[in-house]
């Protein structure tokens, strides 16, 4: 029953939209939106983001830095990768 | 640990904040505070890789905020390290990396040079709101007509499915399990042959990550995940035997009913049915006494809802309703 590349992109605007408190920023959620520029989100925001996912996901990400997504792509193929291994 | 706007002296942890998050250091003197990166702020975000250990002086530290001391309390105290240990440490490990965002940062680098032991109160206080946040999930499906019923994780699910006489509850059993599957990955992210899943003394199936609840009836199935309990109903809607109402209502429900027109009776049946079947298996009691399940006095919603062009009332019994949100799944994911 692996998740789809449409379902995560569904859960990961509510979970952007669950940790910023602000659902206008799911409707800026396109896979080449750059997390900063476009989403306006800080490193405080990622930080957030990251948890978020990691708890709405089941998974923990391995090895991330402040820096290491610049695009909302760059979180679904992670977040991807990692709810589809089994 | 506590913390006060005072000067530092040698071998104090030191903080600074940034948005609603703060930066940690171990204070050497003001031309020397070693710390796990500098702080993300006002400079380009690093990938984790790049991160490093390093010395800085309390100007570029502090990068414009105010300074912060930390005072530890007595069972930190305990533990605190001498001063001439915490720089050594600290300066040991300059040029270090292995940053990790959540497990592995400036905070826990501080309090391993300070106590001998990583610590980071930021990451665990996000992470308790997070898991804290109110949620119902509601997943209803149409039962698959087609389709070989094959093995379910826990072994004890599988037995109890294929011990069915009946075809058409097996299933409606197999298929309520499946929707399961699906749901908890999809709302939790969790797989269902990875969780320790029983049935309890009530014979109500329980699992400890997460609160779910199960119905099926005619042609539907139906899913409720929360991390409350709670319960979930789902009926098709068809004319109520004459009768019961007076084995499932309350005295004051039967007043209610005998005042209705005959045409809203059987709607109200059902509506009550459901509403105490729901919260029956949200209170998990070995019994169900729907006669004494007064439903004005629960958190309860029922709607309409139609699948394979029947009409089904779903009702579900949880603390938080204001964060339902009803999923329609394709049998075919099934």
């Amino acid at each position: 029953m692996a998740m789809t590349r449409t379902e995560i992109v569904d859960k990961l605007k509510e979970v952007i939209t669950t940790a910023t408190g602000n659902p206008t920023l799911a409707d800026k959620c396109q896979e080449d939106s750059v997390l900063t520029d476009d989403l306006g989100l800080n490193s405080v925001g990622i930080l957030f983001i990251v948890i978020a996912i990691e708890e709405f996901f089941s998974i923990r990400f391995d090895d991330v830095g402040f820096g290491d997504f610049k695009r909302v792509s760059d979180v679904l193929n992670y977040i991807e990768k990692k709810v589809n291994e089994e | 640990m506590n913390w006060e706007l005072k000067e530092p002296v040698c071998g104090d942890m030191i903080r600074m904040s940034f948005g609603q998050f703060h930066h940690y250091g171990i204070y050497v003197s003001d031309d020397e505070v070693i710390q796990f990166g500098l702080a993300p702020t006002a400079r380009p975000a690093l990938a984790a890789k790049d991160v490093a250990v390093c010395a800085s002086n309390m100007e570029e530290f502090l990068n414009g905020s105010f300074l912060e001391v930390g005072v530890p309390d007595k069972k930190e105290l305990k533990k605190k390290r001498k001063v001439e240990e915490i720089v050594s440490f600290a300066r040991s490990r300059i040029g270090e990396t292995g940053y990790h965002i959540l497990y592995n940062n400036c905070e826990h680098f501080a309090y391993e040079c300070y106590l001998g032991e990583k610590y980071c109160s930021q990451t665990e206080d996000v992470r308790s709101l997070f898991q804290s946040l109110p949620l119902l999930d509601i997943y209803v499906s149409e039962l698959p007509k087609n389709g070989k019923i094959k093995t379910v994780h826990p072994p004890e699910r599988n037995t109890e499915i294929h011990a069915c006489g009946s075809e058409k509850v097996r299933r409606e059993k197999y298929y309520v399990w499946k929707l399961l599957e699906y749901a908890l990955e999809r709302t939790f992210g969790k797989k269902l042959k990875k969780l320790s899943i029983t049935k309890n003394k009530n014979g109500k199936w329980e699992c400890p990550d997460c609160a779910f609840s199960l119905s099926h009836s005619g042609n539907a199935v139906a899913v409720a995940l929360s991390r409350k309990t709670l319960g979930v109903d789902i009926e098709r809607i068809a004319a109520v035997k004459s009768g019961v109402e007076n084995k499932i209502l309350t005295a004051r429900e039967k007043d209610e009913f005998s005042a209705l027109p005959i045409e809203e009776k059987n709607r109200y049946l059902l509506e009550k049915w459901t509403q105490k079947e729901s919260v029956f298996k949200s209170l998990n009691q070995p019994v169900f006494h729907p006669e004494h399940i007064e439903t004005a006095n629960e958190q309860v919603e029922t709607q309409e809802i139609e699948i394979a062009g029947e009409k089904y009332l779903l009702t579900v019994a949880s603390p938080d309703l204001a964060k339902r949100k009803l999923v329609f799944v394709p049998h075919e994911k099934l």
